[in-house]
């Protein structure tokens, strides 16, 4: 895998969200506004990326990978959970809007099953390097699909999108147009659930479409010789 | 068992590093926290009492003298000859889906003046913002309940009849 491939699965092709269905439990509670869904994809590629880094570099010491083989996933939590008390504390001090907004959100990233699962299966079996790439690819990816599933729901139950504070886009007029109000349904957590399962549902459908295509193509391939 | 041992200290230097780290960053952030409370506490003060807010140089507010097990703080608003004018009280008490906290401001004739909710993560209508036409009454008889929210109206009602309680005896 070159390291273009590497930064490019996140998004689209091994989208943690999407297509793993990891860490569904805070991208069904926080994403009622976009705000949120900002707030919580960078502290979630600040812990992603640091603990990737610190696992593998962990991992790179021969000796040291030996002697914590039997209770590495003990410390891989250790050191995820002390990455998010950090960005916890940060975000107390310094932004106390979102991080009253997110609440318990910011600790649950230490049991999102995201992070450990990159520092299991990828982290402390690939260089440093790579680990990045790889951090990043999939922060990147988690916070590109909680921005999608927000923008539909803020959009569709609150006629508002809130890119950072008070800086608000107000789409009320679409709905004055056509003459509903917005819906609420879809800031609750039923309306989450709807919201994922349609997107997912797209996700497939065009998967599908271009996995039969690409067999029609090999067939056509074959009846040519 | 060594072997054991030797796992068990490789885990503590660990977990002994990661506590390190994350007392420097409390000693960062910590004082900053504090602050900002202090800060939110302070404008919800001005909100709640008004001769406090037009005579900000000559009035004090005394925030350590009185404890009440009951309430969470207690400040007494003291005019230049250190009269007591007003008293406000930070109650909290348990609502339907949190803990509602409301700062109530009474003043000297036992009449409540304003009150504002602090915090609340009630998931069933807007205690925020509702009118509990409270503002200037001596009892809780004019109280006025937030419809669809019989038990988040109950906590605040219990918040208002303790501060109009306490303070018959804090104002004496």
């Amino acid at each position: 895998m070159t390291k273009k491939e590497n930064f490019l699965k996140g998004f689209i092709k091994e989208n943690p969200l999407f297509v793993l269905l990891l860490g569904t439990c805070p991208a069904l509670a926080i994403t009622t506004s976009l705000e949120n869904a900002f707030g919580m994809g960078i502290a979630f590629i600040f812990v992603l990326v640091m603990s990737n880094t610190i696992i593998s570099l962990i991992n790179s010491f021969k000796k040291l990978k030996e002697l914590i083989q039997p209770v590495r996933i003990a410390v891989y939590i250790v050191i995820i959970a002390s990455l998010v008390t950090i960005v916890e504390m940060i975000m107390q001090a310094y932004l106390p809007d979102l991080y009253n907004s997110l609440g318990v959100f910011i600790s649950l990233i230490t049991v999102n099953c995201i992070v450990l699962g990159r520092a299991e299966a990828y982290a402390s079996q690939n260089t440093v390097s790579d680990s990045v790439i790889d951090g990043i690819s999939m922060g990147l990816g988690y916070t590109l699909a909680l921005i999608i599933i927000s923008l539909i729901r803020e959009f569709l139950g609150n006629g508002t999108i809130t890119i950072w504070g008070d800086l608000q886009i107000n789409l009320q007029g679409v709905f004055e147009f056509l003459h509903i109000t917005p819906i609420s349904f879809f800031t609750s957590s039923a309306g989450a659930f709807m919201v994922l399962g349609i997107v997912l549902a797209i996700m497939q459908a065009i998967k599908n479409s271009k996995d039969a295509k690409e067999k029609e193509a090999k067939k056509q391939e074959k009846e040519v010789k | 068992m060594k072997k054991n041992l030797i796992t068990g200290l490789v885990l503590s230097v660990f977990a002994l590093i990661c506590g390190l780290l994350l007392s420097v960053v409390n000693m960062f952030t910590a004082p900053v926290i504090e602050a900002r409370t202090e800060e939110k506490i302070n404008n919800s003060i001005m909100e709640v009492c008004e001769v406090y807010k037009n005579n900000k140089d000559t009035y004090t507010i005394d925030k350590e003298s009185i404890k009440h097990d009951e309430v969470d703080s207690v400040y007494l608003v003291k005019d230049e000859n250190g009269e007591k004018v007003e008293v406000i009280y930070v109650v909290s008490a348990k609502g339907y889906a949190s803990t509602i906290q409301m700062m109530i401001s009474v003043t000297k004739e036992h009449k409540i003046e304003r009150s504002v909710v602090i915090s609340s993560a009630e998931t069933k209508g807007d205690i925020k913002t509702h009118d509990f036409m409270m503002d200037g009454k001596d009892s809780l008889a004019d109280f006025d309940k937030l419809s669809g929210s019989t038990i988040s109206s109950k906590a605040v009602r219990k918040c208002f009849y303790t501060a109009l309680d306490l303070s018959y005896e804090d104002l004496k």
